[in-house]
């Protein structure tokens, strides 16, 4: 008589056990999003935190901040890589040598990647934990200015056309919202055409390609000669990656006024373009994009792929992992309306901070002649004029055709929607060539999008 | 029978895992509920204008979302039986006394120790188009020329992930086999022996009855765990190429911490409890009404 029961209630038991067990699953999956946002609110808060006590202690010690009691201590955000070398001189040369120069100031370099970096600004900007500081990518402040996280220089300093008189007109207008000047310029770069010699050679190539007609017969030659090879590598498929092609065929993404993309990115000369990339790749000759591809500055020096077009960094990458291999490099190929690259390279603004003077200071010097040679020893083009005439700058000689490809180099549109377009871009051309989607209905569908986007 | 008694020594016993419940669990599910309603995003948390049934209704309208759906249920209907299948057949052979049975078990028991983190980018190093598997196909057998796209073809990369899923989830599977292989009466087998029968018959009419309670256990656990595929999917493919490898938790961080939209985030993952949950109760249905 017992023991049924007690099966019973064992299984009961058991039962409402695994219930319980079953539901406890089922509400940690659901809680993942929440776990994750408190994981990131709990990170900027503490640095803000050390800001905030840091801002209430001087602001109680001293009476005024020309001479605080305490260390003013800047928190400065940046993406410098930490893979090569620019980190390390950002820490040990340039910020103990401000630190130096300015008793009283010290600053605390936080590092981010490139991508990270973005939405830690946008996230602590809604929470009001901004850095005091922090690096921009020059298509990121159209959209930080419309936040109102970003001080306008030009109004706040009364020496602010002293210091951009010594630097560099184009790169200086990369921080220009409107009427106001929202950055220093940091350092500018554009992309040029690397080309692997021994694999040119082997296509019976023995000059590189100056021409788009002439890069697109290379491809060809190059998967001729070597079918397990593609004659060109391209990492991504945004704005950053595909425009070039665009401009220098003549096509646009946006209006000059920048109201919409009509007749821009879905013109007949980027229809053209896009198409012919979209053929290539087809035939398997351009490649580095999808998942599961040989990554492409690492696949260019061991073969891979014959052409890239990358940055300055991408020397410094080939000089510290692929000693054997000599990077060479020439303009990006010229379409109908010349070699058109993308201009890239970054600013420094100051956010809405109490410390605004001494953040001026350490603008001023990361743009000084100082920083900027030391900077562009790493492989950062410099941004000051006395930096540029440097002979330790003069004597970097890869620099050269990065510094003849930005003179015809072209920015994106500086919206603040530019980052959700570079996202529709980004998906429109990965079905134009995943898919092998019909590139003029594609184009014709990013174009309505964008438009709402610039028209919202 | 039993007096309902007010009993306040039991209610400080269970008053702090109660209060850590509510805490952790059921004020963040609250919350959460509450920003499915709203237009919350990281980039403005101080405004949440309600929208109703909005964010649902972007949800069952969004492709991506009936994508997830689609991978999640390929995952499971190819990793759920293949770890059940193998799972069962190792602890089926290591549930005897030969030698170095300690061995093995230890061995087959490592991928699940094994971090997935590790495991995802050792697969993704095995699947890239220059990666091993290619190489052999190609260049040890000459069976393909021109590399197979593992990663980047959907249906191919949802295989990847489940064979990942096998790889690293058999080892569970054989522990909890082998423990309900104890409770099954070796006399059993011995009749069956001895009334002819071969061994296929014995699991088929003595093993598979016996363990009938633990592969209800096993299956739903697995099928739990199918929806929550996150890490593989995250390291090996990212969702792409075209969001055409999103599973569900992969879509929900995206729109969560990607897109920054919390409020689509929050219904996504209600919408995605569903299915969870009428899994949950149908199996716990069959195994009420089989009576076992």
């Amino acid at each position: 008589m017992n023991r049924p029961y007690q099966r019973n209630h064992d299984q009961r038991n058991t039962r409402s056990y695994r219930t319980q067990a079953a539901l406890l699953v089922v509400l940690i999956a659901l809680l993942l999003s929440a776990c994750g946002n408190g994981g990131n609110g709990g990170n900027s808060e503490s640095s803000g935190n050390g800001n905030a006590a840091g801002s209430a202690s001087s602001a109680a010690g001293g009476a005024s901040a020309t001479k605080p009691a305490k260390d003013v201590k800047l928190v400065f955000w940046h993406h410098y890589s930490a893979a090569s070398p620019e980190e390390k001189t950002l820490t040990e040369t340039l910020i103990p040598k401000f630190e130096q120069d300015n008793p009283g100031i010290k600053v605390e370099a936080v590092a981010f990647t490139w991508e990270d970096l973005h939405k830690k600004l946008q996230v602590a900007g809604s929470t009001n934990d901004l850095p005091d500081v922090a690096r921009l990518d020059i298509i990121w402040v159209p959209e930080l200015q419309r936040s109102n996280w970003l001080v306008p220089l030009d109004e706040t300093f009364a020496d602010f056309g002293n210091t951009t008189s010594g630097l560099l007109e184009g790169p200086v207008s990369t921080a220009k919202v409107g009427e106001h000047y929202y950055g220093l310029p940091l350092n500018t770069n554009t992309k040029v055409l690397f080309w692997n010699e021994d694999m040119l050679k082997q296509a019976g190539l023995s000059q590189p390609p100056t021409t788009t007609d002439e890069f697109f017969s290379a491809l060809e030659a190059v998967k001729t000669a070597n079918p397990n090879a593609w004659g060109y590598g391209e990492p991504g498929l945004y704005g950053w990656n595909v425009l070039p092609w665009i401009w220098s065929n003549g096509g646009d993404v946006l209006s000059p006024d920048m109201s919409t993309a009509d007749g821009y990115l879905n013109s007949a000369d980027s229809i053209a373009i896009v198409a012919r990339l979209q053929q290539a790749y087809q035939g398997n000759k351009l490649a580095g994009f999808k998942p599961g591809d040989v990554p492409v500055t690492e696949g260019h020096a061991k073969g891979s792929y014959a052409l890239i077009a990358e940055g300055p960094w991408a020397v410094a990458q080939f000089q510290g992992q692929f000693t054997d291999y000599k990077a060479r490099m020439v303009s990006f190929p010229a379409g109908k309306a010349g070699s058109v690259q993308v201009l890239g390279g970054e600013d420094i603004g100051i956010t809405n901070t109490r410390h605004q003077e001494e953040s001026w200071k350490f603008l001023q010097f990361m743009t000084s002649e100082y920083a900027q040679v030391e900077m562009g020893k790493v492989g950062q083009i410099p941004v000051n004029l006395a930096a540029m005439d440097n002979a330790e700058i003069k004597a970097i000689d890869y620099f050269a055709p990065f510094l003849e490809q930005l003179k015809t180099a072209k920015a994106r549109p500086p919206v603040p929607a530019w980052p959700q377009i570079d996202e529709i871009i980004n998906t429109t051309m990965s079905k134009i060539f995943l898919k092998n989607s019909d590139v003029k209905t594609e184009l014709d569908d990013a174009v309505k999008q964008i438009d709402a986007l610039l028209h919202a | 029978m039993r007096r309902r008694t007010f009993n306040l020594e039991a209610y400080l016993f269970v008053a702090p895992p109660f209060a850590f419940f509510v805490l952790f669990i059921v004020y963040p599910l609250v919350r959460n509920a509450l920003y499915s309603f709203t237009d919350f995003r990281l980039t403005n948390l101080h405004a949440a204008p309600f929208v109703g049934l909005d964010n649902y209704v972007r949800v069952l309208e969004d492709p991506v979302f009936w994508i997830s759906i689609r991978n999640v249920l390929i995952y499971g209907a190819i990793s759920v039986p293949g770890q059940i299948a193998i799972g069962f057949a190792i602890a089926f052979v290591l549930d005897r006394r030969i030698a170095g049975v300690r061995l093995f078990r230890t061995l087959y028991f490592i991928p699940v120790i094994t971090s997935w983190v590790v495991a995802s980018l050792i697969f993704k190093f095995i699947f890239t188009d220059r990666g091993l598997l290619n190489y052999v196909l190609s260049d040890v057998l000459h069976l393909t020329g021109e590399p197979i796209s593992w990663l980047s073809t959907p249906l191919y990369a949802m295989i990847v992930l489940s064979l990942l899923g096998i790889w690293k989830g058999t080892g569970w599977v054989m522990v909890m086999y082998l423990a309900a292989l104890q409770n099954v009466p070796k006399d059993l087998y011995e009749a069956a022996a001895m009334d002819g029968a071969t061994v296929p018959q014995s699991v088929r009419y003595i093993t598979l009855p016996a363990v009938r309670e633990m592969t209800g256990f096993v299956q739903i656990m697995l099928i739990i765990g199918a929806f929550n595929v996150f890490t593989s999917v995250y390291l090996v493919t990212d969702g792409g190429p075209l969001n055409q490898t999103e599973v569900m938790l992969t879509w929900m961080y995206r729109q969560a911490f990607g897109h920054y939209d919390l409020g689509y985030a929050s219904a996504l993952s209600f919408l995605f409890a569903i299915p969870i949950g009428l899994l949950t109760w149908v199996r716990f249905r069959l195994t009420e009404r089989s009576g076992t």
